[in-house]
């Protein structure tokens, strides 16, 4: 017994074809074209080492006003944007200007890396971190980016021992670290500088 | 009709296109394919391997002898099937089974088609307690730009698959045009450069790099990093002095440029994929084996709410994935901060031919049974 379809129109393989050009359509077009989406400013959660073997301040297209009586280092090696020596009675503190992807861990995981530094213990998850952390100074720089000012001599028991200054902007997403280290005497001396310095942080205007 | 397409199967061309040999050489190449990739994967990675032999048309061996790609041999062989059912599986009600089994396979390309050209691979990352509606493919990049604005801002963003030198891209919504001078898949970044002729060029870059220098691609298409050159030209009113910029993949700011005294930020980073649903990260669990840091299961409670949708938790684990329209979420990995903070990674999967492998698995499936049945039938008649 056969059985023979009786009709097989040449409609039968339009989809078929249809299929096949469009297929082949597809994969020959390209195109980079512009795609518009709305993004809140999030930070970004990874952290990364600027690349390049060394590096100099360079041309970077931010500014800051540096402090009377500051020196700049002249060539800045690593991931330094700037640095600068402060002395005075011979005592010194480095201050730094380091820019970092994301929140570079955030504010927390940073506050308890530097009070590390200054051998201050303080629990993670403790009620005298969180006072702490919540002490921290914020305000706008002169560019308009938030910034977090962690004034950690008010935790150095010792006026000549170690401590920091540390500032934390945000400019879209991305951190810029200033951060001062020196005796705690010397860097409360230095506090208005450092702060000064902070708030002058702005984009580059001649561009 | 029926004797045209009669002429035309006995058409050498057709004829060929149609056979079996053509099937039979086209399955053992994509055999040796397979193999050969295996191979070649485990001294150059998955992504070396996926693009030489299984996303190509056609590569060289040694550098000049030309062997068929998958791309190439699976367009041939859909081909093969598409000529096989028209000109030389005669339609018949005993060929049914056959027909139907062959469909599927039709579908079954047809699917994977669609995987390779539109399927998006991308990964989202939270913390506990964040929301987000986004998230980052984990080796497309776009070029993005944006005006200087805090809390929500709109992106213009131009993806870099594709884009090479000399291109020009046009973002009418500012005025701009963008002039590619120089691309790079993957590349260094250099900052501290003596030679006068490169800093005298002076491409405006936020953190001071001044030269991009190309590197091979990496193993893994995760470790490529991208950079672009390019010109910045203000089409209205058109200005003259243009600026010129260097972005790259790692660089840690965006490189604000101000044109018309309007500031605007560029930025080369991953592209990003806006979803159509947010999800919020409510709990992330971590279960490890006694004794051990090596993980046992690791599963996300997140609580997801579309546009004008209702908001519920779900619970995404290893095995378990959230699937949504055409969008599949899967559990992939997780990372715990120094101050204990939790985030879940979720792999984010969009493939508008998901469905498409069970639809022809299920085609092959009764072309099969029915195609059996037949032979069954047959035979048993043959030996009444």
């Amino acid at each position: 017994m056969k059985m023979k379809l009786k009709v097989k129109k040449w409609t039968t393989y339009i989809p078929l074809l249809s299929a096949l050009l469009l297929m082949v359509l597809i994969s020959c077009s390209e195109g980079s074209k512009v795609r518009k989406y709305r993004e809140k400013a999030a930070p970004v959660k990874k952290e990364a080492a600027l690349p390049g073997p060394t590096a100099t301040p360079g041309h970077t297209h931010f500014q800051w006003d540096k402090p009377d009586g500051w020196n700049e280092v002249p060539k800045t090696r690593g991931i330094r944007l700037a640095a600068f020596t402060i002395k005075s009675q011979n005592r010194e503190s480095i201050c730094t200007i380091i820019p970092l992807k994301g929140e570079a861990g955030g504010l927390k995981a940073n506050v308890i890396r530097w009070l590390g530094q200054i051998n201050v213990k303080m629990e993670p998850g403790s009620n005298k971190l969180d006072k702490f952390l919540a002490s921290g100074e914020k305000f706008l720089t002169k560019g308009g980016f938030p910034t977090v000012l962690m004034d950690l001599t008010s935790v150095t028991p010792n006026p000549k021992d170690r401590s920091i200054l540390a500032a934390v902007i945000t400019i879209d997403g991305n951190s810029v670290f200033i951060k001062m280290i020196g005796e705690k005497s010397h860097l409360i001396k230095n506090k208005e500088k450092f702060k000064a310095l902070c708030q002058s942080f702005s984009l580059k205007s001649e561009m | 009709m029926k004797n045209q397409l009669k002429k035309l199967a006995s058409n050498k061309i057709i004829k060929t296109g149609a056979s079996l040999k053509l099937t039979v050489v086209c399955l053992v190449i994509l055999a040796t394919l397979v193999v050969w990739g295996t191979v070649y994967q485990a001294e150059h990675g998955l992504y070396q391997a996926q693009q030489k032999f299984f996303h190509s048309w056609f590569f060289l061996i040694f550098g000049f002898i030309p062997f068929p790609g998958t791309v190439l041999i699976m367009f041939v062989l859909f081909l093969n099937l598409v000529c096989a059912i028209i000109f030389r599986i005669p339609f018949r009600f005993f060929n049914m089974g056959n027909i139907i089994t062959h469909m599927g396979i039709i579908v079954l390309l047809v699917g994977g088609f669609f995987t390779f050209y539109f399927s998006e691979e991308s990964s989202l990352m939270l913390r506990e307690r964040e929301t987000s509606q986004m998230s980052e493919s984990r080796h497309l990049w776009e070029l993005a730009v944006w005006e200087k604005k805090s809390g929500e801002r709109d992106i213009y963003a131009v993806d870099t698959k594709g884009v090479d030198a000399g291109d020009s891209i046009l973002i009418e919504d500012l005025n701009l045009e963008l002039q590619i001078k120089e691309y790079y898949k993957n590349c260094s970044a250099f900052r501290d450069i003596t030679d006068t002729s490169i800093v005298e060029n002076k491409m405006i870059n936020a953190s001071g790099i001044q030269v991009l220098k190309a590197l091979p691609n990496a193993a893994e298409v995760t470790d490529n990093t991208a950079g672009v050159v390019f010109s910045v030209f203000n089409i209205n009113p058109a200005t003259d002095p243009h600026k010129t910029l260097l972005l790259y993949g790692e660089d840690v700011l965006p490189t604000p440029v101000t044109i018309n005294s309007q500031t605007l930020f560029f930025s080369l980073r991953k592209k990003k994929i806006v979803l159509p649903l947010s999800i919020t990260l409510k709990d992330f669990k971590v279960t490890f084996y006694p004794n051990s840091t090596i993980p046992k299961s690791y599963e996300s409670r997140v609580s997801i709410k579309a546009e004008g949708g209702i908001k519920r938790d779900v619970v995404i684990s290893m095995n378990k994935p959230l699937r949504f329209k055409d969008l599949t979420f899967f559990q992939s990995s997780y990372f715990i901060s120094p101050d204990g903070s939790e985030y879940t990674i979720l792999a984010v999967v969009k493939n508008f031919g998901r469905l498409l492998p069970y639809f022809s698995s299920i085609l092959i499936f009764l072309g099969l049974v029915i195609h059996f049945l037949v032979k069954l039938f047959k035979s048993k008649k043959r030996s009444r």
